[in-house]
């Protein structure tokens, strides 16, 4: 081979591996976190939006968005201007009159699910029925009013950003607007959200490199069923060093959470809590080998599949979500 | 003579130090990119901000297009404090090395006649009078009221794969 067939062959090898470089680092982009603007507490329940809830013999009151959203049309005009802007910016917002429909819809399915499992679910309030329906990662919580001060007006605005994940406020923005005695209420509303969302968006994005950094962070509660064989005390050997087996499952938090971060907040023979979890962004399709974005229930199965096959536990193990951010592994659970 | 001469050498060299110097700090002032003065003075329309912004030159004709080129710099590189009704507004680009990675980009942009100008709009009806427009020794310290096109300039530099967008690495 003389010396330019050998260059040539050189720059195809290259140009194959960059490419090969170049589709492997896009192909599969993370997950793209949903959002979704909701009235906050505040507001709604100050405006008589409200609707009773009865947990387990306590009376709570809580927000009625439905409500809130077929006779507030300030609300509507807001929620829509942001919708907008966030579209805009590569966000289009989940919207929150579908996902009611939607969870009015699937309420009689959700309440056979709930009877055939261990009762996991049945201190469920209808927030929490929208958030695990909605599947929003982030939650928009806004809050505004039209105040008089003489002949003007001017809005207080509030928007804050919770990780519906860890319920952690990620983003936020407020503050009062100019007063002015021309402008409508509508034209004051819009002005209060353009003059919001670019500081709301710069934390957003500040978030956002943050998990890429960091992994996601979440919550995950190891509980004893009292029909398990074992507890998080029980001995078991792994990799030739017995301890017990709250102290394995920790050593598998070590091995699976990115740059080791995690918290274990709460250590008993019968629960396990370990927050403050980075659990990476990515995980490979079990069945695939596919690279795909990762989710707490993921994240949990894999925990399960170690303590079965590695650790030998030889009591079954449930998984049950708690919202986005949160998943509990009961052993002796099934 | 010896005495007088000594005297002259003194008083050219204090002259060359300190008027050196003062020289100096005024040209900091024209030239650094950290002198740059704008602020918010209301919410623009979808997408725009409505900003006061100073500018500097000779004459000022040429200090309204320095104050118009400065605020579409602010936009970019700086932010703009909260102010007339608005929160603060973070800077479009955030890496702080963007201005010398991507030199020979923003040296084009902002050349007299340079792109910047599509992004930005004087408000202004004729040239600034009054408190807007200042006579200093070596020229006029001008304010300009614009509308920066902050969500188009914004897309644009996301496009040209300068500033991070919002959606990046999903």
């Amino acid at each position: 081979m003389n010396l330019k067939n050998k260059s040539t062959m050189k720059n195809i090898v290259l140009t194959i591996s960059v490419l090969l470089l170049a589709v492997s680092m896009f192909a599969q982009p993370a997950k793209k976190p949903t959002i979704m603007v909701v009235p906050s507490d505040q507001y709604c329940i100050s405006r008589d939006y409200k609707q009773e809830f009865n947990n387990q013999g306590e009376t709570k009151v809580l927000p009625d968005y439905k409500k809130a959203l077929q006779n507030d049309s300030d609300l509507r005009l807001v929620i829509s201007k942001m919708s907008g802007i966030m579209a805009d910016r590569g966000f289009p917002l989940k919207d929150l009159e579908q996902e009611l429909k939607k969870l009015e819809n699937e309420r009689a399915q959700k309440d056979m699910t709930i009877s055939s499992s261990t009762g996991m679910g049945l201190a469920e309030s209808p927030i929490d029925a929208l958030l695990r329906t909605a599947k929003a990662d982030i939650i928009m919580d806004l809050s505004f009013e039209i105040k008089r001060r003489g002949p003007q007006q001017y809005i207080t605005y509030i928007l804050n950003g919770y990780d519906a994940y860890t319920s952690k406020n990620i983003a936020s923005s407020s503050g009062a607007g100019e007063p002015s005695s021309a402008a409508t209420p509508d034209v004051l509303l819009e002005e209060a959200v353009l003059a919001h969302m670019d500081e709301f968006n710069d934390r957003l994005m500040n978030h956002f490199k943050d998990m890429f950094e960091k992994g996601r962070e979440v919550t995950i509660q190891v509980l004893v069923n009292d029909a398990a064989m074992d507890n998080l005390e029980s001995e078991y050997t792994w990799k030739g060093k017995t301890g017990e087996l709250s102290q394995l499952i920790n050593a598998w938090f070590i091995m699976n959470t990115v740059e080791k971060r995690f918290s274990r907040a709460t250590s008993t023979a019968n629960l396990l809590i370990m927050d403050q979890v980075r659990m990476p962004m990515f995980t490979e399709d079990p069945w695939t080998g596919e690279k795909v974005g990762q989710d707490t229930q993921d994240f949990a199965y894999k925990l399960r599949d170690w303590l079965e096959d590695e650790i030998g536990l030889a009591d079954p193990i449930k998984i049950a979500p708690k919202g986005l951010g949160e998943v509990w592994l009961i052993i002796g659970g099934k | 003579m010896k005495k007088l001469l000594q005297i002259l050498v003194i008083a050219g060299l204090a002259y060359g130090l300190f008027g050196c110097a003062a020289k100096k700090t005024m040209d900091a002032t024209y030239e650094s990119e950290h002198a740059i003065e704008a602020e918010i003075i209301s919410v623009g329309n979808d997408g725009t901000k409505m900003i006061k912004s100073w500018g500097y030159a000779k004459t000022p004709e040429l200090a309204l297009i320095d104050a118009k080129r400065k605020a579409v710099k602010a936009a970019i590189f700086h932010g703009f404090a909260a102010g007339g009704g608005s929160a603060k507004v973070g800077p479009i680009v955030k890496d702080e090395n963007a201005k010398t990675e991507h030199k020979a980009f923003f040296d084009e942009f902002f050349k007299d006649g340079g792109k910047y100008l599509q992004y930005v709009n004087s408000k202004n009806v004729g040239m600034p009078s009054g408190e807007d427009r200042l006579k200093m020794k070596k020229g006029y310290k001008v304010a300009a009221s614009v509308s920066i096109e902050f969500d188009s300039l914004r897309k644009h530099l996301e496009e040209k794969g300068i500033a991070r967008s919002l959606d990046a690495g999903f």
